[in-house]
């Protein structure tokens, strides 16, 4: 684990820092219950930049993109064409017209992150942030100050969707970021766009912090507005005896399952709100029943085979982005590695069959081929936090789980999908693993 | 000073004619293959000259595969050369022979032999090449029109131009990337953004 890092100064990292903020952040880095932070870092957002985030939230218009799946908004074109002129990667992939470009993927831009970033794009400003990622290799992904507050604008289009909010505001902490897994950067920060309100992420792995009933007594003194994380740490939040009674939660990086959902709600008595999100290109989507609805305006979704054809409505393909709003890395149609069907729900694009990952088939006990979704479909009724099937070569299956409080539940759930005399095996989910594969076979289709 | 040679019109339009047998294989033993050599003779007699001479001749009368396009360049170009007009003079023998035994191996390398009789620019440029070649202008032009005219037209230019380009622009991203590189290096030395949320 990195020590903290003192190569800026706060003046830096906190360009509009004031009084109310300066308190805030003494008061967390020296709160007598806080963890050990092990990062230094802040909003870096001057005042022009903060002024352009507000703009564009203000623009931010009904819950509505502006586009239909397989007809891109009116900007696409001169988008793709300011690319292709400026940005090295699309400048490979010549002049043709947006539908028929090359698409570019996670696996380009681990390579050569350069490649990405417009000529046009001074570099100053430049931050990084590091993403471990589900499927791919880890990376550093290069992005700009505004990048991480238009973040925040979009959780609060989402937040107000679904009746909560995030007004932050002198004095108050508005965010706490909870993770729990062995090893992550933790820190306080203030942020300017929520009028100099505090944020903490923090680790709720005990050896993160100097006793681990400061847990709990930080986070009920904190009382942040909103919570922030993935189904793992608030599942581990869950368990602890805090009070506080945020507006919301926001949970990304992996789906709530329907089961885990309840418990928080009932847990917190405030919505969960589940957001699709990635490194590259922030919040794409909000879970709204059994469907997600795209969130910025500034993203065109297409649905593509693996040879770049569009996929038919509720036939499900690799999620592939355009547009965004990192200046150091426009997407033209960028293939995420993530798998979802498309179709248009009250004239508004949403996407269904959301996964996450590449689909993966199940062979049963009468020789039948099954995919992930029939296995989630089977497991939502059984609670639990996270799972990790896989099927060996020999058809027998290890399930790897996390917050199972039913191991009879879950025999008997797999026990009906699959049919009589599946072997199965049960194991608990390694505390050190927080991203797993959710689904995997060693069966090659049809065998 | 070039002297005047014939309207460009008059040999776009004979390129434009070109026989079949003009596009014919050329290689040496290659099926369907004429006789360059011979045929280099024959026009370099038409034109007041001498017959081909035997040390000349290998350079036409070859199997190497890699000289293929040229010498089917060549080939073309006899016939554009058997036009009256540069035949009824009796003077352009020996520069011809330079012409087809070196002139067109730089144009041959970056157009196709056939684009000369299918493409108007290319037949213009060939044309104008070759009277390029025999120190002549085309009729009713001056040396800087003519010599404007061939360097927009040139094919060995514009791939010059190309790769010129090229080379600048894989500079300039070499050394983009470097200071991307750079920046990189030392802002996540430095300190990483807030996430706010998990992605």
């Amino acid at each position: 684990m990195r020590e903290a890092v003192e190569g800026l100064s706060d003046r830096e990292r906190f360009p509009l820092l004031d009084e109310d903020g300066a308190r805030m952040l003494s008061r967390l880095r020296q709160h007598p219950n806080a963890p050990r932070w092990n990062l230094a870092t802040g909003d870096r957002l001057d005042a022009a930049m903060l002024e352009r985030v507000r703009q564009w939230e203000a623009a931010l218009g009904a819950p509505s993109p502006g586009w239909t799946p397989g007809r891109p908004p009116d900007w696409v074109d001169g988008f793709a064409a300011g690319c292709a002129a400026d940005v090295p990667i699309y400048r490979r992939g010549g002049t043709a017209a947006f539908a028929s470009r090359p698409t570019v993927t996670r696996a380009d831009l681990a390579r050569e992150p350069w490649s990405f970033v417009p000529d046009s794009q001074p570099l100053d400003n430049l931050m990084t942030f590091y993403t471990s990622g589900t499927t791919g290799k880890p990376m550093y992904v290069i992005t700009h100050p505004e990048v991480p507050a238009k973040k925040l604008a979009l959780y609060r289009r989402a937040l107000r969707a679904c009746g909560a909010d995030l007004v932050g505001g002198p004095g108050r902490v508005a965010i706490a970021f909870v993770c729990s897994q062995a090893k992550t950067l933790t820190y306080a920060t203030v942020s300017s766009l929520l009028n100099q309100a505090g944020a903490v992420k923090v680790n709720l792995h005990p050896s993160q912090w100097n006793d681990p009933g400061d847990r709990v007594r930080f986070l009920d003194e904190c009382d942040p507005e909103v919570l922030t994380g993935d189904p793992i740490g608030f599942a581990d939040l869950a368990d602890l005896p805090v009070t506080i009674r945020p507006r919301a939660l926001v949970s990304s990086a992996m789906t709530v399952t329907p089961g885990l959902r309840a418990r928080l709600e009932s847990r917190f008595g405030c919505p969960v709100v589940d957001i699709y999100s990635t490194c590259e290109s922030g919040p794409i989507a909000m879970a709204r029943g059994d469907a997600y609805e795209v969130l910025p305006d500034d993203l065109y979704v297409e649905i593509l085979d693996e040879r770049g054809a569009h996929c038919p409505p509720g036939v499900a393909g690799e999620i592939t982005l355009t547009g965004g709003r990192n200046p150091f890395l426009p997407l033209l149609r960028y293939r995420t590695g993530d798998y979802a069907a498309i179709e248009t729900r009250n004239g508004a694009p949403v996407l269904t069959q959301f996964d996450g990952r590449a689909p993966v088939r199940f062979r049963t006990m009468d020789g039948q081929w099954i995919n992930n979704i029939d296995v989630a479909a089977a497991l939502r009724t059984v609670p639990l936090t996270q799972i990790s099937l896989l099927q060996r070569a020999d058809g027998s299956l290890l399930l790897k789980a996390r917050g199972c409080e039913s191991e009879s539940g879950l025999r008997a759930a797999i026990g009906t999908l699959f049919g009589e005399g599946q072997s199965l095996a049960i194991e608990p989910m390694p505390d050190d693993v927080w991203k797993a594969v959710p689904y995997a076979s060693e069966l090659e289709y049809g065998s | 000073m070039p002297g005047t040679g014939p309207p460009i019109e008059l040999l776009t339009h004979r390129l434009s004619e070109t026989p079949s047998e003009f596009l014919s294989p050329v290689l040496a033993r290659e099926s369907g293959a004429v006789n360059l050599a011979a045929i280099v003779s024959d026009l370099l007699c038409d034109m007041g000259g001498s017959p081909l001479p035997a040390s000349d001749a290998k350079r036409f009368d070859s199997r190497d595969k890699g000289a293929a396009d040229e010498l089917r360049l060549v080939l073309i170009t006899c016939w554009l050369l058997h036009d009256p007009w540069f035949t009824e003079r009796g003077s352009f023998s020996q520069k011809a022979l330079r012409f087809l035994g070196g002139g067109l191996a730089g144009v041959a390398k970056v157009v196709r032999p056939e684009k000369f009789v299918s493409d108007p620019d290319r037949r213009e440029e060939l044309a104008r090449l070759c009277l390029a070649a025999l120190d002549l202008l085309p009729a009713g032009e001056n040396d800087l029109q003519a010599r404007d005219r061939l360097t927009t037209l040139s094919s060995v230019e514009r791939v010059r131009v190309l790769a010129e380009t090229r080379r600048v622009q894989q500079q300039q991203e070499a050394e983009r990337k470097r200071r991307i590189q750079q920046e990189m290096e030392q802002r996540r030395a430095a300190e990483a953004a807030p996430a706010w949320g998990r992605e």
